[in-house]
Order: C-alpha cells, then structure tokens, then sequence
C-alpha cells in the first residue's frame, strides 16, 4: 500500500475544508451560468415575488397602526432579517434539503468514499440560482427599516444585526438539516421537509401575533424565532424579550450541533453502525 | 501481506415492517418492528496487491453489498474487513484517499460543465500533486481519449464517453485499490474495448489492486487473473477466470423451434435443458461436438423451422455452478 | 367523453401519492394559519375597519383564498412546458387527440382532487372554528360558480404562459413572474379592497383579480352584484381561453418544424 503525506489537521484541515469551499462554490457558480438566461428570468421573478410580500405589509400599515405591538418600520425590519438569514442560507445551503432525495437514489454513497465530511460535500455540492431577488430586497428594505429606527447610528448595533443575520441562517440551516435528516428513518420524508419549508412563513412576523402554544413552539422545538424576531429586538430596542435575543447565536450553534448530531445520528444508522 | 481481506464478512439489512397510512407509519416511528434480511453470509477471500479480480453473480447476489462494505460505505454485521492494513469504515477518510470508485450507474461528473472541472474538482479534494496530475491526465489522453472530449460538457457526451471519463476519474489520484461497479454495463463494443484495453494495461504498469463486478464474462476473460462468484450472499468459486472458461465458457446453447409436443432426446454431447415457448433448449461443449451434427440427429425426430445459436451467458453459468453441476 | 380518462388518472396519481397529499395538506394548513393571526393581530385595534371590512369579513376573504390557492394552482399550464423541456411534445402532438383538451382535462383532474381533499377540508375547518362566515345558501351557490370560473381563469393564464415555452424551451422563468403578478394583484395576499387608488385601479384592469377577488367578494357579501362580478370572470375566461387558442395555433407549426 502506498504511504501517503498526513491529511491535514487543526487549522490547516481548516484551511483546507475553506479552500476546498472556494473550489465547489466555483464549480456550483459555473453550472448556473451554464443557462444563463433562465438565472435572470428566475430571479427577476423571485425579486417581484419578494416585492409582493413586502408591499403587502406596506398597504397593511396604510390603515394598521401596528402589528403585534410593532409599527411599519420595525415590522419591516423583522421581515427583512428573515429574508436575509432565510435568503443567505437558502443560496449557500438549501441543497441539504435534497438529503432524502440521496438517500433513496444512493447518491450519498457517492459521498460516502470520498475523503471528505459527507454534509459539507451535500450543501457545497450544489448552488441555488434564484433566490438572488430575496437576499438583494432584504439588504435594501433592512438598511432603509434600519434607518428608520435609528439603528444607523450605533456601529455596535450594526455589528450585532450583521451577527443576527448570519445566526438566523444557522437557525433555518439547522430546522431544515433535523427535518431532512428524518431520511434516514422514513422512505418518504418529503412530508416533513415540506413542512419545515413552509413553516418557514411563521418566522417573518412578530411572535406577539400567535398563541402561547405555538410561540413556545417557535422559540423551543422549532426556533424559528430565532431567526429574526428575538434578534431583532436588541437592534429594535423594543420588545419584551430583548434578554433572549442575546442568546440568539447560542441558540443558533446549539440548534445546529443539535441537528449535526442527529444527522450523523442518521448517517450512522444508513451504514449499519451503532442502534 | 494481502491488500484485501475479507473474514466471514456477513451484512444484514433491517427492512422496516410498516403498513399503509399515517397512523402506522407514525407507530413504526417509535416502536420499530424490522425484518432481517441477509445480503451476504460468512464470505472470504484476501487479494494481493496488484490482483485483478472479477466479482460475479446475478442481481441481488450481494456484489454491491460487498463492494460498499469493503469501501467503508456500510459497516458489516459481523465479520472483518480490512483494506491495506485499516478498517475501511472506521477510518472512512484514511481509506477513500487510497481507493477509486466507479459506480456504472452513479456519476461523479459534473453534469452541466466540461470534463476538465470535474478533474479540476477531484484534484483538490484528493490533494493530487501538480506533477502527478499532470502525468495522470496525460496518460488519460493517451489511453482513453480524453483530450477529444475533455472541453465538452459532460451531458453532450456519449454513454461510452462518459465511462472513460468516469474511469479516468477514479483513477486520478493514483489509487492502491480500485472498486468497478459494472464499468461497461450497456456500452457499445468499440467501448467495452478501450476500456478493457486500459484496465489491462494499467494493472500491467502499476501495482493497482482492481476489484470488478461484471455481468460480461469477457470483461472477467480479458482483464481477471481470478474470478469470485458468490450466490444468495455465498461465495461459492474462487479460480482463475480460465479455469471457468473451461468448464462453463465453452458451453453454448442451441435453441430449436420445432412443430409437436413429443420431447427430442439430447443428441450425444449435448444436454436437454427445457422448453421456452416453441423451442427447445439444449447446452451443448462446443470442443466436442459440432452445431451441424447436432442438427442431423435433431432432424431425424423434430421438423425444424427455426434455429439460434448462442454462446452461454454468464446467467447461465452461474446457474449451471450453484445448480450444484460438477463441470 | 373519452377526456375523462386524463382526469381520472390524474385523480388516481394523486391518490397513490401518498406523501404528496400529506406535504400539501400540512403545507396549506401552516398557511392559512399564519394568516388567521396576521390579520387577526392586524385587526386588535379597535373599531378599526379599512374600506369598510370587518375583521370577520377580511378573515373570510382571506383564509378562503388560501385555502383555495391549492385548487386554484398554476401548475395546470405546467404540463405544456415539462413536456416541451423533455422534448415528449412532438410525439404527443401525433397522437389523435386534442392535446389542448387532453391538458386541460389532465389539469382538471388535479384541481379535482386538491379541491376536495386539500381545499374543502380546511374550508371546512375554517368554517367549524368560525374563523370563515358562510353567507345565504343562494350566495353560496354563486360562490361556487365564481369559483369554477375562477379555475377557468387560472388556467387559461398558466396554459397561455406555459405555451411560451415553445419560444423559449423553459418556461419556468416566466411562469414565477406570473405567479407573482397573482400574488400581488390578485387578492391572495392582501384584499385588492385595501390598496390604495391607483394600484386599486391597476388591479381592477387586470385579469388577477377574477381568480381571488371576485369570488371572495361574493362570499364576503361586498360585490356589487353578483352578476357583475360573474361576467367579469366569464369575460377574462373567454378572453384568455381564445388568447391561449391563438398563441396555439401559431406554435404549433413552429414546434412541429423543430421536432420533426
């Protein structure tokens, strides 16, 4: 057998996994730009789609003087924090929805005999091409919300959303990797995936608008309102819960090795170790 | 020391019991019920460095199985494997840094893209050196005819196209074991061919152990020093690939479309095997005995319409082997 | 009618489909539900009543537009460009049947079994939590009829749109623009009552408004007439069903040249 130089460890597998990222990511980019027209046409059409929503809680307030305790400005704000977390996972990440899908077609022992983590090989695996309209909406409605609030003139603040948003990501990556990972458990999982998609719609509103039951529900089984409401509630300076939305990038990385886990819990079980 | 051994390997897979609806699919989910299925059963064998070595049976014989257990895709229920010196599952990533894989029907291309990138992809994953990459990819062009494609995207090319770029893929990063999942499953003759020819000359020039599974006995005859064939999940041969070929490969298979019910006898040298439709089959050793003079016995007792003659398949050998025949 | 086919076996796909009936049965429910407290919440103002709707009335329009946006699914014009993409059409356009009608028919077997096992049980529930206000039994029955010409609508639109397809090769592209111009002027979001003028008159002139306002108007008792707002619908169907039959007429030869 023939010897070969360690693989790297600590910090250089590290750099390696980043220079490795840089590399699929350029390949995941290079295949969108293989239909080029279709990566317009799609995005454009997701960017109105967007505008749509967002003008919807715009002709809200032109009688509404709040919801849930909440006025235009601050809504909007919420609305696109999620729209940014949902939209920067969506396009980096959304591949690890297609997780049952390799499970059932045997994809994953493609994956499997490379010398690579699988997950990182499944969500580098494949750039999604039209969400652009959502990430580029969110920017421009956050900043001009953020404006409004007064958010502007606290470069901590700032910090702190810019923080948010990539802990909400962390949020809908986890959600979306504990729902897909049930794979490993079901022969159709699609129910469940579907489920966690669309649920999706409850974390772009103020938790104060649901019952007792389901805002637990969004803040300890599914935390979905760590993606943008308890967040937002430091940069908003409102809100009764502004202690928990400092626990938002705890809540996020616990939420995520807690979904990590349960996947390699699922892998486990796929090739026939441990249960 | 052997690159490959496998001790009483045995895998069992748990299919999950469930009935039909939400409610019991809800149950199965928190009180499993599972029914154990045996893919494979208590099977050995070492391989030596360099080996080639044809793995064969029918479908559902436990060939893919045992490639994914010596791979470190599945670990086994019991038993042992290891592959040069380590646990291939246990130490997953050790292992896929020193072996290559082709899956006939799971690409590693990149579909949209042109060949070099998936090349481009691989040589970093694997961390391939820049001269070893490029004296790599230049026998590729040599052997395979990679250069005429290599600016193509992948899902212009043809089946027998992607193949050898399949091949040359798993090959890349100077692999010490290479797994070959039926590598010329539905190609072309002209194909089958440059890849046969590129198996046989690189298990010459290096010291590559390749681990083949086949439905085509040629693949076995023209690259193989060693056939295994396991049925229902049991090795049940393990020789040279001539030895098969002597005792199975000259056996050929006449089928006769005759009017009437009444059973021929077997003309001498040959056997009745059956009745499929119209015709009957016989197997016959074409070493001793000759199509026309079967037919002139044949032809006293049935009035022929219609004849074919084919060589056996391996379907047919295997059968003949586990049917419990003593060549 | 020998069409019927296409809708039964549309109708048992979905039956056999299991998972795909739960997905949108869960995925129409999560919606409706984040609706009912938005609005609500909208609403906890008090006295407030924007263009003269009620909480129950803005309730009724909206849940019931949800609940019916699986019935009412541009999907149905989805078929023509799945089968321009696979490159299937030119040997369907052999066949010795009306594709046009063979679509339609397969489409209507879907919206079939969405109405009635997705769409009418979550009315349903609406109804019984009291979250939906059904109005006199003799509006209802023009409910429903606003509700046909509805589908009819939706469509006329998808199919139109799925048959640019034949242009372009992929029509996915435009068929999200579409989907968003329903989304934004047809009522589905927000009642088209609550927009301001000028984005109200917009709205007014375009065909959106047949899929969710008119019949929501109906049900929520604020059309005008109901005739009015039937004939409006019956005229947009028209008007894109003989739009769609043109824009057919003049693809159909270019596709047979590149297929042929």
């Amino acid at each position: 057998m023939r010897q070969l130089e360690p693989f790297p460890r600590g910090p250089a597998q590290l750099a390696h996994y980043l220079r490795l990222y840089t590399v699929y990511l350029r390949v995941g980019w290079l295949s969108l730009m293989a239909y080029p027209v279709d990566f317009v046409v799609r995005n454009l059409g997701n960017l109105f789609w967007n505008l749509a929503s967002v003008g919807a809680i715009w002709v809200i307030f032109t009688f509404a003087e709040c919801i849930g305790g909440f006025d235009r400005a601050q809504v909007l704000f919420i609305y696109a924090m999620s729209m940014l977390a949902r939209s920067i996972w969506h396009l980096l990440w959304v591949n690890m929805m297609s997780i049952g899908f390799y499970v059932q077609q045997g994809t994953l022992d493609r994956l499997l005999v490379r010398p690579l983590d699988p997950l990182f090989q499944v969500v580098a695996g494949y750039v999604d091409n039209d969400d652009w309209g959502e990430l580029a909406l969110g920017l421009v409605v956050l900043v001009v919300a953020g404006r409004t609030v007064g958010l502007g003139n606290d470069p901590l603040l700032v910090a702190w959303t810019g923080l948010a948003v990539l802990s909400g990501s962390l949020v809908y990556a986890a959600i979306h990797l504990a729902a897909a990972s049930t794979a490993f458990w079901m022969v159709q999982n699609s129910a469940v995936t579907r489920l966690a998609w669309d649920m999706d719609s409850f974390s772009r509103y103020p938790l104060d608008i649901y019952p007792v039951a389901v805002r637990l529900t969004l803040t300890w089984v599914v935390p979905f309102g760590f993606a943008a409401y308890y967040p937002s509630q430091l940069a908003l300076g409102t809100g009764t819960y502004r202690y928990l939305a400092l626990l938002t990038p705890v809540v996020a990385a616990a939420a995520f090795a807690g979904a990590y886990r349960f996947w390699r819990h699922g892998l486990g079980r796929y090739q026939g170790t441990g249960t | 020391m052997p690159t490959i051994i496998a001790e009483r390997l045995t895998k069992d897979y748990r299919i999950p019991r469930r009935g039909h609806g939400v409610g019991s699919y809800l149950r199965t989910l928190f009180t499993p019920s599972y029914r154990e299925v045996r893919a494979l059963d208590a099977v050995s064998f070492a391989i030596e460095p360099g080996e080639t070595v044809g793995y064969i049976g029918l479908n559902g014989a436990g060939k893919s199985t045992t490639v994914k257990l010596l791979a470190g895709i599945l670990a086994p229920t019991s038993g042992r494997v290891k592959v040069g010196g380590i646990d291939p599952h246990r130490e997953r990533v050790t292992n896929a840094r020193r072996i290559g894989l082709v899956f006939g029907q799971r690409s590693q291309l990149l579909w949209d893209l042109p060949v070099r990138e998936t090349f481009h992809l691989l040589r970093h994953v694997y961390r391939v050196p820049p001269d070893r990459y490029h004296a790599n990819t230049r026998r590729f062009f040599e052997l395979l005819e990679l250069d005429a494609v290599w600016d193509q995207p992948v899902r212009l090319l043809s089946l027998g196209q992607k193949m050898r770029c399949e091949l040359a893929a798993a090959f890349l990063h100077d692999p010490s074991v290479v797994y070959l999942d039926e590598p010329t499953i539905g190609l072309d003759v002209l194909a089958k061919g440059a890849i046969r020819e590129f198996l046989k000359e690189i298990s010459q020039k290096t010291q590559v152990t390749v681990f083949l599974t086949t439905h085509d006995l040629r693949d076995i005859e023209e690259v193989c020093r060693r056939v295994i064939l396991i049925h229902q999940g049991s090795l049940v041969y393990d020789r040279s690939p001539q030895e098969l070929v002597q005792e199975y490969g000259q056996n050929a298979r006449l089928e006769v479309a005759a009017a009437g019910d009444a059973v021929p006898t077997a003309p001498p040298g040959s056997r009745l095997e059956g009745r499929t439709g119209d015709r009957w089959v016989f197997t016959f050793d074409r070493q001793r005995v000759r199509v026309p003079e079967l037919l002139a016995v044949l032809g006293q007792e049935l009035s022929i319409r219609d004849v074919t003659v084919t060589g056996l398949d391996l379907e047919s050998v295997v059968r003949r082997i586990y049917g419990g025949e003593a060549p | 009618m020998t069409y019927l086919v296409f809708a039964r076996a549309a109708v048992l796909r979905n039956l056999t489909y299991r998972a795909g009936y739960w997905m949108s049965l869960t995925g129409t429910a999560s919606m409706v539900a984040v609706q009912y407290y938005l609005w609500s919440a909208v609403y906890s103002t008090a006295g407030l009543a924007p263009a003269g709707m009620t909480l129950g009335q803005t309730l009724t329009y909206v849940l019931t537009a949800r609940a019916a946006s699986t019935f009412l699914s541009l999907d149905a014009g989805r078929g023509i460009s799945r089968r321009v993409r696979l490159g299937t059409i030119a040997a369907e356009l052999a066949r010795p049947v009306d594709l046009q009608l063979s679509l339609f028919f397969e489409g209507l077997g879907e919206a079939t079994f969405a109405l009635l096992a997705v769409s009418a049980p979550v009315f349903a529930v609406l109804v019984w939590a009291g979250a939906v206000v059904l109005p006199s039994p003799g509006a209802l029955h023009w409910f429903l009829l606003s509700l046909l010409l509805a589908y009819l609508v939706t469509y006329a639109l998808s199919f139109a749109v799925g048959l640019v397809s034949f242009w372009t090769g992929n029509g996915m592209g435009l068929a999200d623009f579409l989907e968003a111009g329903v989304f934004l002027f047809s009522g589905i979001l927000v009642p088209l009552d609550f927009f301001p003028g000028p984005v109200r008159a917009l709205a007014r002139a375009l065909p959106f408004q047949a899929i969710y306002h008119l019949p929501m108007s109906i049900l929520t008792g604020r059309a005008g007439s109901f005739g009015g707002a039937l004939a409006m619908q019956a005229g947009w169907a028209v008007l894109l069903i003989w739009a769609g039959r043109v824009v057919w007429r003049r693809a159909r030869p270019f596709l047979v040249v590149q297929g042929g």
